[in-house]
């Protein structure tokens, strides 16, 4: 029940976050399912460790925004931002910039290596997606 | 060949300032080039396209542009997607597609503020409670996301994104030490947790990943040194304002 509630946070927060970057009503609310989703998987995967589940989370985030934006005939981007926006390791990186700010360089680096790695989880998540769906598309083409 | 060779750049431009990403910035503008029947190359270095075109005679032509400030706005960027998919489609000629091009380029809708101040707080509040978890200190983050989102706004005015940041870490900071008492039960690095994810550049460092990994890797590492900046303007701004309150730990 928890989960479900923290995905539906978390997908008025994502829906919120397209808005502000101009996306349309329509847009915004399939950003923020995405995102939702996107909580929901990362909260389900969370026992396997954080980068593992942000890499499985990225990758349905992937999938279904590159689905979505199919049938609407949109880029994916905008409902890929706003999906992953959770996802991303910015409050990570600003902890370990405090860090280094107040003299703990060691606790910095550690956070500053975290924040990469989940970075680079997201960016292989996404770009598996993109190959997955890319081949499904070209095969339903051929088809 | 000059004015062909303008509408793939203003197409470049006008797609980089929309948030597209460089990979697919380049494809579309090759695609264009093609359809056109030119042989393209392209090359998008973050604020700095690079595009050269040939024709069947071998005569060739070089343009270079600076797209200034990038920003995002997903309506547009759609827009201009749909347009390119029509062009290269065959749906809409060169002259139509140039001219709608200006048009959507030109318009400057965008929501009405009091929205956007209240999708800012929705963004500070949820992810205040998504990440540390505290009630009081996600309605507490709301409230001072609101506010220095509304503030920010005529400080984006200035246009320097180093001074934007900085300024928004003081008010963060400052804001959070007066909101402390208002909000009982709230704590100062939650207030501060929430307010904050609306200036950290946690997509710049995503985005920048995403283009190394895909081959831009002069464009993503561009990137991920804007994020550094960013970050620690941001940093910088909210140490300055705890200088004031005697210093915070997360």
């Amino acid at each position: 029940m928890k989960i479900l509630f923290q995905s539906l946070i978390a997908a008025i927060a994502s829906g919120s976050f397209t808005l502000l970057y101009n996306a349309t009503l329509v847009d915004a609310i399939l950003g923020g399912t995405v995102g939702g989703l996107g909580w929901f998987v990362y909260s389900l995967t969370a026992g396997y460790g954080t980068i593992a589940a942000t890499l499985i989370s990225a990758l349905v985030i992937g999938l279904t925004g590159r689905i979505i934006s199919r049938i609407r005939h949109i880029p994916s981007q905008p409902l890929i931002i706003g999906g992953i926006v959770v996802l991303v390791p910015g409050f990570t990186a600003f902890k370990a910039m405090n860090f280094f700010i107040i003299g703990e360089a060691s606790s910095g680096t550690n956070l500053m290596l975290d924040a990469f790695l989940v970075a680079a989880s997201i960016g292989t998540g996404l770009i598996v997606a993109v190959a997955i769906t890319s081949i499904i598309f070209r095969t339903i083409k051929r088809r | 060949m000059e004015r062909e060779l303008d509408f793939m750049t203003d197409i470049a431009a006008a797609l980089m300032r929309c948030g597209s990403p460089t990979t697919r910035t380049e494809t579309w503008v090759s695609r264009i080039g093609q359809k056109l029947g030119f042989e393209v190359e392209t090359a998008i270095i973050y604020t700095v396209i690079y595009i050269t075109i040939k024709d069947i005679n071998g005569n060739s032509l070089t343009i270079t542009k600076r797209t200034g400030d990038l920003s995002s706005d997903f309506n547009k960027f759609i827009k201009i997607d749909r347009l390119i998919k029509e062009f290269i489609d065959g749906k809409i000629n060169f002259e139509d597609a140039n001219a709608e091009l200006k048009k959507i380029v030109n318009e400057s809708y965008t929501y009405p503020i009091w929205i956007r101040i209240i999708a800012a707080a929705l963004v500070c509040g949820g992810f205040e409670y998504l990440l540390i978890g505290g009630l009081m200190s996600a309605v507490a983050s709301m409230v001072l996301g609101a506010l220095v989102y509304s503030v920010s706004n005529y400080i984006r005015l200035l246009d320097n994104r180093f001074f934007q940041q900085f300024s928004a870490g003081i008010m963060i900071s400052l804001g959070a030490w007066l909101l402390l008492p208002i909000f009982k039960g709230s704590t100062l690095s939650g207030i501060i947790s929430g307010a904050i994810m609306l200036f950290v550049p946690g997509l710049l460092i995503t985005n920048g990943f995403s283009e190394i990994s895909q081959s831009s890797v002069v464009s993503g590492t561009v990137k991920e040194s804007e994020a550094l900046a960013l970050l620690i303007a941001l940093v910088f701004g909210i140490s300055a304002g705890t200088v004031f309150i005697g210093g915070m730990k997360f």
